[in-house]
């Protein structure tokens, strides 16, 4: 068994190469990413095992989607934060958005 | 931090090496394509933490040799339709290498 991202060689449809400004968001997943690399929470290595190994429907999202749950991952298996944590985190801050429209 | 358990490279610039071909669980960073292909060792890149382990937060330690090995893109791609001279050069640890050191 070959992993989902082996893919050298195979089709894979057209790739577009379209130009695109990143969102404040995406700018900052990549800087939580790097924040834990610097302190030894992650590496490069680990990224991309979390990456390759998302079930297909989170695989197949766009890139800094992928990307937050990796992070994810490793931010439980590192014991720093939870999935729950996170998910109640979420919740709240959605709240407080829409209590403030 | 010690590589005391690094014994030295089996290859050396020159060597025909095959890549294995397996497909064992975990982070592998071998693409499927160049399983089973043959190629010339370009050269013997240094010994370095081994990401396979280190994807899952241990130290990767004892280092692993890598190589730099070059390929005809022939051989690579059956269907090629490029010029006869074309290469391409890859990188692998020495646990991904067959064949007889020269």
């Amino acid at each position: 068994m070959t992993g989902q991202h082996d893919i050298g060689g195979l089709a894979a449809g057209p790739i577009d190469t379209s130009d695109h400004d990143p969102e404040p968001w995406q700018k900052m997943i990549t800087a939580v990413y790097g924040a834990l690399v610097s302190r030894g929470y992650s590496n490069v290595d680990e990224m991309r095992r979390t990456l390759e190994g998302l079930p297909q429907e989170q695989y197949d999202q766009p890139y800094y989607e992928r990307w937050i749950e990796a992070v994810c991952i490793s931010l439980a298996e590192k014991n720093l934060l939870t999935r729950a944590e996170i998910d109640a985190r979420m919740a709240e801050i959605k709240t407080q958005l829409e209590a403030g429209k | 931090m010690s590589d005391k358990e690094l014994g030295a490279p089996l290859y050396k610039t020159g060597d025909a090496v095959r890549i294995t071909v397996t497909y064992p669980p975990g982070h592998r960073r071998t693409p499927d394509y160049i399983k089973g292909k043959t190629g010339i060792v370009e050269r013997y890149c240094g010994a370095f933490i081994n990401p396979e382990e280190r994807a899952y937060g241990f130290a990767g330690l004892p280092k692993k040799h890598l190589y730099r090995v070059r390929f005809e893109q022939s051989e690579v791609w059956h269907d090629y339709e490029g010029a006869a001279k074309d290469t391409l050069d890859l990188e692998f640890y020495e646990h991904w290498l067959e064949g007889e050191p020269s």
